[in-house]
C-alpha cells in the first residue's frame, strides 16, 4: 500500500551560477506503518529528500505524495496546516523553544491544531517517553537525551501518520542514542506511525527492516525493493566508513 | 495568559542586555517627549493666563458695531451707562465670573513742563481692574484706588521716560468727544510693569471719573469679564448672549482667544519646534526598535524554520515578533511615560527660576505641566512604530524557504 511516494524527483539548488543537483531521480515507494532508515555518504542528498517527503521544500521535478496529496500542489497556508495535522520532525539539534518548558514544548502542536486539554495530553506524552518529572524544566535545564526525548514526544503527541527524524542520535553519546532510537522506534510500533530516519550509524542500518542507501543523490540500494535476506547482506557489505 | 504574550514577554526576558538597551533608548526618547511638551504646555498656559490677566480678560463686550466703527468715531459706538450696569449685571449671575469691569481707551499726552509723553489711556474702575490685572507688578508706590481720583498708574519704561516717581503731578491733555481740547491734573500713584516692555514704554491706567471728566462723556468702551476658569469661557459666553438677547441689548464681543495674537504666534512656533524635535525622535525610536527586532529574527531563524516545519503559518511567526517588538515598545513607552512625569513633577518642585523670553520683562518658575493627551499618544505612537519597525524583519523572516531557515545555525 504506497503511503508516501516519490517519482523520478529530481532537486538542484543553485548557488549564484554553481547548481548543485542534490537529487537526481528518486523513485520511493513507502507503505503505511513502515519503518525506513535512509544512509549514504554525506551529502548524498538525505536531508533533502526528507524534506521533500516532509513537505518542507518542493522538489525541482518529479511529485511526491503522502496519502495521495500531491505536496507540490497546495500553497504555503495549506501545507504548513497539512504538516502541523500529519507530519511530525525530530531535528538533529532537538530544535527545542528556549523559552518554552519542556511540557510547552510538546503542547505546541496541539495549539496549532486547536486542540483543548492540551497539557494534559502533552504531560502523558512526557510520562510516555520518561520524563514525567521534567515536564516543567525548560530545555537548557535538561540534557541532550532528555532534549532530544522532548522533541520526540513534540512530534507524536498529535498523532502524526509520518514522524521525520534527521540524525536525531547524532549530537548524542552512543548509548544514549540508542536509548533515543529505541524509544522512537517502540513509539512508532505503538502508534502505526509511519518512519523515515536518516543516519549515519552504520550498526542500526544493518538492524534496520528497511533500508534506503542513497549516493549522489540517486538510491543505490533499497532493501525494501529486494528479497530481504540477500539485501541484508549486500548492504552491510557496501556500506561506506561513516562520515 | 495568551500563548502569543507569554512567548514574547519570555524572549524579551530572554535577551535581556538587547532588551534594557532598547527599553532605555525608547524610554528616554519618551521622557524628552513628556518633559518637553509638558514645559510647552505650561508655557502656553502662562501666556494665555498673563495675556488673559494683563491685557484682555477673558472676553470684551462691546456695543454692536464697536469694531468696524470705533476706530472712525469711537463715540458713537459706546456703551451707556445704563446698558453697561445691565451687562455687568446680566454676566455677574454667571457662578464662573468673578467680576466685570469697565474700560475706556483713548490717546492722549502726558506730561510737565519739562517733558511729554504720548500715551495710550486706560481708564478703569479701580477696584475690579486691579483684580483683572492681576498678572500686572506694582513696581513702585501703590495700586488705583477707588477714592483717589486722581491717581494714575504709568507703565515702568513711560514713568523712566518722564522721569517721574510715586507721588509726582502731571497733566493729561486729550480732547473731549465734541472735539475740543481739554487737561486734568493727574498725580502719579504707582508704577506697573506687564508681560510686554513696549506695552509698560506707553501705558496709563487711571480711574473712570477722571477719564470721563477729560473726555466729556459717561459712556465706556467695554466691559471686561474675568472668569474663575479659562475653559468655562465658551458656555458662560453662550448664557450671557442669550440673556443680553432676552434682554434686548445689541452687543458683540470678543474672547481673548481673537485678541491675543500674539500668543497664537507663540503656540504656533513653539508647536513647530515640538514637531521637529518629536519627529527626531520618532526616528530614534524606530531605529532602536528595528535594530533590536532585525537581530532577534535573524538570531531566531532555526527556531523559525522549526515552528514553520512543525506548521505555523507564516502569519503565525509574524505575529509572533509583531507582539514581542509590540510589548517591548509599548511596555518601555509606558515605562518612560512614569518616569517622565516623576520627573516632571520634581523639576517642577524645584522652582528653578527661567530668564524673561522675549518681549517680556519677567522670569518665571520652571514649570512642567501634565498633559494626559500627550501621555497616552507617546504610548500609542511607539507602539505604531514599534508595529511598524518589527513588521519588516517578520515578514521577511516568515516568507523565507522553512529549508534555509532550518538550516541557518
Ligand atoms: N539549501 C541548499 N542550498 C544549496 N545547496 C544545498 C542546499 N541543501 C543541500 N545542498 C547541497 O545538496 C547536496 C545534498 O545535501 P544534503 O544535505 O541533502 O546531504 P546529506 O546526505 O544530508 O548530507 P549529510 O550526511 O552531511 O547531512 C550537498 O551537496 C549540499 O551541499
Ligand atoms: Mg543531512
Amino acid at each position: 500500500m504506497s503511503f508516501l511516494t516519490t517519482e523520478n524527483v529530481h532537486k538542484r539548488y543553485a548557488l549564484g551560477h554553481v547548481t548543485v543537483d542534490a537529487l537526481r531521480g528518486v523513485d520511493l515507494v513507502i507503505g503505511r506503518g513502515e519503518r525506513v532508515f535512509l544512509g549514504g555518504p554525506s551529502g548524498s542528498g538525505k536531508s533533502t529528500l526528507l524534506h521533500l517527503l516532509g513537505g518542507l521544500d518542493a522538489p525541482s521535478s518529479g511529485r511526491v505524495t503522502l496519502d495521495g496529496q500531491d505536496l507540490a500542489a497546495i500553497d504555503d497556508a495549506r501545507l504548513s496546516d497539512f504538516r502541523a495535522r500529519h507530519i511530525g520532525f525530530v531535528f538533529q539539534n532537538f530544535n527545542l523553544m528556549p523559552v518554552l518548558t519542556a511540557v510547552e514544548n510538546v503542547e505546541y502542536p496541539l495549539q496549532l491544531l486547536g486542540e483543548r486539554r492540551r497539557t494534559a495530553a502533552a504531560r502523558a506524552m512526557l510520562e510516555a517517553v520518561g520524563l514525567g518529572a521534567q515536564a516543567d524544566q525548560y530545555p537548557n535545564e535538561l540534557s541532550g537525551g532528555q532534549q532530544q526525548r522532548v522533541a520526540i514526544a513534540r512530534a507524536l503527541v498529535h498523532r502524526p501518520a509520518l514522524l521525520i527524524a534527521d540524525e536525531p542520535t547524532a549530537a548524542l553519546d552512543s548509548t544514549t542514542g540508542a536509548q533515543v532510537l529505541e524509544l522512537m522506534l517502540a513509539l512508532s510500533r505503538d502508534t502505526g506511525t509511519t518512519l523515515v530516519v536518516c543516519t549515519h550509524d552504520r550498526e542500526l542500518l544493518a538492524r534496520a527492516e528497511r533500508r534506503v542507501l542513497m549516493r549522489d543523490g540517486r538510491i543505490e540500494h533499497d532493501s525494501g525493493a529486494l528479497p530481504a535476506q540477500a539485501a541484508n547482506h549486500a548492504a552491510a557489505a557496501a556500506l561506506p566508513e561513516s562520515a | 495568559m495568551p500563548f502569543l504574550l507569554k512567548v514574547a514577554l519570555r524572549n524579551i526576558r530572554r535577551h535581556r542586555r538587547r532588551s534594557l538597551v532598547t527599553l532605555a533608548t525608547v524610554a528616554s526618547a519618551v521622557i524628552g517627549i513628556v518633559l518637553f511638551g509638558g514645559f510647552i504646555e505650561a508655557n502656553y498656559t502662562g501666556l494665555r493666563e498673563s495675556v488673559i490677566r494683563s491685557q484682555y480678560g477673558h472676553a470684551q463686550i462691546h456695543v454692536a458695531g464697536y469694531e468696524a466703527g470705533h476706530r472712525a468715531d469711537p463715540d458713537k459706538v459706546r456703551l451707556s451707562p445704563e446698558s453697561a450696569e445691565a451687562v455687568r449685571t446680566l454676566l455677574e449671575k454667571d457662578r464662573h465670573v468673578l467680576m466685570s469691569s469697565r474700560r475706556i481707551e483713548f490717546a492722549a499726552l502726558l506730561g510737565n513742563e519739562k517733558t511729554s509723553q504720548a500715551v495710550i489711556v486706560r481708564g478703569v474702575d479701580p477696584d475690579t481692574e486691579a483684580l483683572i490685572n492681576s498678572a500686572l507688578t506694582i513696581i513702585a508706590g501703590d495700586e488705583l484706588a477707588a477714592d483717589d481720583a486722581d491717581g494714575v498708574l504709568l507703565g515702568e519704561g513711560l514713568a523712566q521716560a518722564l522721569n517721574v516717581k510715586p507721588g509726582a503731578t502731571l497733566t493729561m491733555l486729550g480732547s473731549t468727544v465734541d472735539g475740543t481740547m481739554n487737561a486734568v491734573d493727574v498725580r502719579v500713584a504707582g508704577i506697573f510693569r506687564s508681560f510686554a516692555t513696549e506695552y509698560d514704554d506707553r501705558a496709563v491706567m487711571m480711574g473712570l471719573t477722571r477719564a470721563g471728566e477729560l473726555l466729556g462723556t459717561p459712556s465706556v468702551d467695554t466691559v471686561v469679564v474675568l472668569l474663575d476658569d479659562t475653559a468655562a469661557l465658551d458656555g458662560v459666553m453662550e448664557r450671557f448672549g442669550a440673556a443680553a438677547k432676552d434682554a434686548g441689548l445689541k452687543l458683540e464681543w470678543q474672547t481673548w482667544a481673537q485678541l491675543a495674537s500674539y500668543y497664537h504666534k507663540v503656540v504656533a512656533l513653539y508647536d513647530g519646534f515640538f514637531l521637529f524635535i518629536a519627529l527626531v525622535i520618532v526616528v530614534v525610536v524606530m531605529f532602536g526598535i528595528t535594530n533590536t527586532m532585525l537581530v532577534a529574527v535573524m538570531e531566531r531563524t532555526a527556531e523559525i524554520g522549526t515552528l514553520r516545519a512543525l506548521g505555523t503559518r507564516r502569519g503565525g511567526i509574524v505575529r509572533q515578533f509583531l507582539t514581542e517588538g509590540v510589548v517591548l515598545g509599548t511596555g518601555s513607552a509606558l515605562i518612560g511615560v512614569v518616569l517622565g512625569i516623576v520627573a516632571a513633577h520634581g523639576i517642577t518642585a524645584l522652582e528653578i527660576m527661567m530668564p524673561a523670553p522675549p518681549g517680556s520683562s519677567k522670569g518665571f518658575p520652571l514649570r512642567i505641566e501634565d498633559v494626559p493627551g500627550l501621555w497616552i499618544g507617546c504610548v500609542l505612537a511607539v507602539a505604531g512604530i514599534a508595529a511598524f519597525a518589527t513588521l519588516l524583519p517578520a515578514v521577511r523572516a516568515a516568507r523565507q524557504p522553512v529549508v534555509t531557515s532550518l538550516r541557518h545555525v
